[in-house]
């Protein structure tokens, strides 16, 4: 069996990091590592390198939007394909946010867990 | 030019009438004669106005009476006189009590009693005349007068209603702002522990397993958490300000559109749809995805009503508006339950809803406000247990 996907999620709604790690991972395709602050999750991205980043806007410290340009600067880092995740905007408001999230994938809160991993599956073009 | 003023003699005798034409000749009078009343009338009838009249009151045929009655029918502004001997003083005095006639000569005359007279009854004339004039003209003063202060009246009310409407705009956009505070503010709030609680439900109807019981609980919260999360969307796109993206487009397509979306719940309900679209619509500059946002609302809103099936009318015609401009005109008639009369001028305030626990009561908000950004209007009217009808009015580009 092929190694799972390694998915970073950057968000300060502890809990629901939480409930998404086990809703992911009850997919053995999956695994989930949380960082509850942008300074935190910046470092785990160097260091455990996910194949894919869930990444909260809004958030105390740090702004996802930040986290995701720390994240393109570092060579390391910037091939790291990111799924932005907010509260604060419906999807309809995705297109005007381009300039500011440069075109990334973009999830409005609440979602369901079948559209959750859809979303996921399409950015890393996944087979079931 | 002034009229020349016309004194008529009327006289079976012949000799009388001579006698009267001479006494005047030097006056600036024109002197018509006739020898009977028939002729009389005939002389009215050719050179009208006749100022004065006077007449003998015997006569074969037709009596001076007779004549002067039918005169006063006919030109009541011209001074009836009447000549007559002694002996038909009663019938004469008779005539004059009943007004028609305005003095009696007696014969044999005094030639220049007879000149007073006429310049009196002339006077008389002309005063009754100027004294018309004079009332006709205090009349229309008056009418005129009148119809100033009604477009006053009305002025007065069409600027009252203005500042109304203004008023009302006003408290609208305020209440507008105020929720556009309030839904910004609470949206983060709300939908992050609406994330949480959806994630958690999922998560818990994987590993409840087959507990059918336990199953439905998890499906019954999930779905109340999504519920929620549309009443906030619903907040948010309502006080949206996005500029609109207008496009030439053919409604007929939206509206198709919109129905394809809604076409299983209008088959589950039972509900079938008539489309009655004119031929030859002009296409409208709208902004596709928000008229079609009204149309859902709309569909919604008939299917909503009607909980027993019915049936929708949707017609498409080309119409004017009250400034005669062109428009494009969507009508949606379902044959629901209707909408009480005290509750119809309030169904597109926000938040008002006739509708269960669950809605946001801006739908129709909404709506309405697309519809006045496109520059058009709806309206709605409805019947209890006969069903609703909503107009669009869209301008025609």
């Amino acid at each position: 069996m092929a190694e799972p996907v390694q998915i970073l999620m950057i968000d300060d709604e502890e809990p629901f990091s939480f409930f998404v790690k086990l809703n992911l991972e009850t997919d053995s395709r999956f695994k989930v590592t949380t960082a509850p602050r942008g300074d935190e999750g910046l470092k785990l991205a160097k260091s455990i390198k996910p194949d894919l980043i869930l990444l909260d806007i809004m958030m105390p410290g740090m702004f996802g939007t930040e986290v995701a340009g720390k994240l393109l600067e570092d060579p390391r880092t910037k091939y790291i394909p990111i799924i932005f995740l907010t509260a604060a905007l419906k999807k309809e408001e995705a297109d005007e946010m381009d300039g500011r999230i440069g075109g990334r994938e973009f999830i409005a809160k609440p979602i369901t867990k079948e559209e959750l991993i859809s979303r996921i599956e399409a950015t890393l073009e996944l087979k079931k | 030019m002034e009229e020349p003023v016309r004194i008529l003699f009327v006289d079976d005798e012949p000799s009388l009438l001579n006698i009267m034409e001479r006494l005047f000749l030097f006056e600036d009078y024109e002197i018509l004669t006739a020898t009977s009343g028939e002729e009389g009338l005939r002389k009215f009838e050719e050179s009208s106005p006749i100022h004065i009249v006077i007449s003998d009151y015997r006569m074969p045929e037709m009596s001076g009476v007779e004549f002067l009655e039918e005169v006063y029918k006919k030109w009541p502004d011209t001074v009836r006189m009447i000549l007559s001997g002694y002996a038909d003083l009663d019938a004469v005095i008779l005539a004059i009590n009943r007004g028609h006639i305005y003095k009696f000569i007696s014969k044999p005359w005094n030639n220049d009693e007879m000149k007073v007279t006429v310049a009196t009854a002339l006077e008389r004339y002309f005063l009754r005349k100027r004294n018309q004039e004079l009332t006709e003209s205090l009349l229309q003063k008056n009418e005129e007068l009148r119809q100033f202060n009604e477009k006053l009246e009305q002025l007065v009310a069409d600027r009252t209603a203005e500042l109304m409407q203004t008023q009302e705009q006003l408290v609208q956009s305020e209440k507008l702002a105020a929720i556009g505070i309030l839904a910004a503010g609470i949206a983060h709030e709300i939908k992050n522990p609406l994330a949480i609680i959806t994630m958690g439900m999922e998560y818990m109807k994987s590993v409840i397993g087959d507990n059918a019981m336990l199953q439905e609980v998890a499906d019954k919260l999930k779905h109340a958490a999504l519920r929620a999360d549309t009443i906030v969307k619903g907040l948010l796109s309502y006080t949206r300000q996005n500029p609109l993206t207008f496009k030439e487009s053919d409604i007929t397509t939206l509206i198709d559109e919109t129905l394809t979306f809604t076409e299983h719940e209008l088959q589950c309900k039972n509900i079938e749809v008539i489309r009655k679209y004119a031929d030859g619509l002009p296409r409208v500059q709208v902004d596709a995805n928000q008229i079609k946002q009204v149309f859902v609302n709309l569909l919604v809103n008939g299917i909503d009503a009607m909980p027993e099936g019915g049936r929708f009318t949707i017609r498409v015609e080309c119409s004017e508006n009250d400034t005669g401009k062109k428009v494009v005109q969507v009508v949606y008639t379902d044959t629901g339950h209707g909408i009480p009369a005290e509750k119809i001028g309030k169904i597109f305030d926000p938040f008002f809803t006739t509708k269960d626990i669950g809605n946001t009561g801006l739908g129709l908000s909404v709506s309405k406000g697309i519809i006045d950004k496109h520059g058009g209007t709806i309206q709605v009217e409805s019947r209890i247990d006969v069903g609703t009808s909503f107009f669009i009015r869209l301008p025609v580009a």
